[in-house]
């Protein structure tokens, strides 16, 4: 998997290419941990590239949430495949990530997140 | 950029159309691959034999000795290469005869010039337990069924070719269903088969008018429905994070989500009372 990677302000903008799946799905992990490691927890999670995302690569996106909000951070969607929204939507997910399709409205919306939208 | 491991990798192209063989052997070389190529089986078989090929991408329309029969005689090589078939052939005998045969992959033509090398990438950087071979108990159109080796990457090769037998469906049922077959089938060599390689999984795929159905055995000791927690199937509705909770208390990795994704993707889901064996249905009126 590619990655791309750019900053807007204090939000990390991640774009990965190709599938996020069991088998390669360590590379937007590392990266994410990194940047939560750094105390860079306001992340973007670009999907426009994403050809096909798993239940592993689901789970790799819900263990990331959970940390970026446990350090005050989170995780946001932008630009879901249609694919991506239905998965989303029937694993019930679609209740826990903001979902954009502007990364302009993605990074804006850092300014007024809550941390209360859900039990960690 | 280039890796040191795929320049040393040979791909051999076997096609009669000139053209073609010259186009795949141009990307592929950019791609960092060293290539050759031969417009006949035989003249394939008899590279073959005298260089070590990691990869053959291997036209099943040869004139004379056809792509199937090369297959069958380069399998039995001392070292044999991972095969990729081509064709322009879209019925399922062709990709049905391949598997048999062990090939590798299955491409139809035509296909965008980039996914070739991606093939080629996908197939050389499988481990060898990806190449273990797996057996065919029938491969007729309607009735499939397979006994392989417990292992994601195999799980994933036999995923690609029993997809490619649903290609004409709609994209929105074949998506579908190739999702919640690669979901069960992950679990069933995962958590039942525990990756090893040593045990198999049985996988039956029936195909009629009106519906398809997936049967999937494992040779684990099947599962508690009740002891679930981890999964995001037994999350209250209003808590969809329940079970991440409770994998990171159980040190488990990042997961959970493969039932209740696979429980909404299709129309029926059954387990035996171990729930080690699982059917999927999808009704197709």
């Amino acid at each position: 998997m590619k990655i791309t990677q750019h900053t807007v302000g204090d939000v990390a903008v991640l774009t990965p290419a190709g599938r996020i799946v069991t088998e390669d799905g360590d590379a937007l992990r590392n990266v994410i941990d990194t940047l939560i490691q750094q105390g860079r927890v306001k992340i973007v999670l670009d999907l426009q590239e994403v050809t096909y995302i798993d239940s592993s690569g689901l789970g790799l996106m819900v263990s990331k949430y959970v940390s970026a909000r446990r350090r005050g951070g989170d995780v946001k969607l932008l630009h879901p495949t249609a694919r991506s929204l239905h998965l989303l939507g029937i694993t019930h997910l679609a209740q826990v990530f903001e979902v954009f399709e502007s990364e302009a409205d993605a990074v804006r919306a850092f300014g007024s997140s809550s941390f209360q939208a859900h039990t960690l | 950029m280039t890796t040191k491991t795929t320049a040393l990798r040979r791909v051999l192209i076997v096609d009669d159309d000139r053209a073609l063989r010259h186009a795949l052997a141009a990307l592929l070389q950019t791609a960092g691959y060293e290539t050759e190529q031969a417009g006949d089986g035989p003249e394939g078989l008899d590279l073959l034999g005298r260089q070590t090929v990691d990869c053959m991408l291997l036209d099943i329309g040869l004139p004379g000795m056809s792509g199937l029969d090369v297959l069958a005689r380069a399998r039995e090589t001392a070292s044999p290469p991972r095969i990729v078939m081509m064709t322009a052939d879209d019925t399922p005998e062709a990709l049905l005869r391949s598997f048999r045969g062990q090939a590798h992959s299955f491409v139809r033509k035509p296909f965008p010039p980039k996914k070739i090398v991606e093939v080629v990438n996908d197939v050389l950087r499988a481990s060898a337990v990806a190449a273990l071979p797996i057996e065919v108990v029938s491969a007729s159109p309607e009735w499939l069924e397979l006994v392989a080796p417990c292992s994601l990457e195999i799980a994933e090769r036999v995923q690609d070719f029993v997809m490619q037998l649903d290609a004409k469906l709609p994209d929105d049922v074949r998506e579908s269903v190739a999702q919640a077959f690669r979901e069960l089938l992950s679990n069933a060599v995962e958590w039942g088969g525990r990756l090893d390689p040593t045990r198999t999984v049985r996988i039956s795929c029936l195909r009629s008018k009106r519906m398809l159905l997936y049967r999937i055995s494992d040779p684990g000791e099947g599962f508690d429905i009740d002891r679930l927690a981890h999964a995001a199937i037994c999350n209250p509705e209003d808590d969809p994070l329940g079970h991440d909770r409770v994998r990171q208390e159980m040190g488990l990795r990042p997961g959970g989500l493969g039932l209740v994704m696979t429980r909404a993707l299709v129309d029926e889901l059954i387990y035996n009372e171990k729930r080690n064996e699982v059917v999927l249905v999808k009704y197709l009126d």
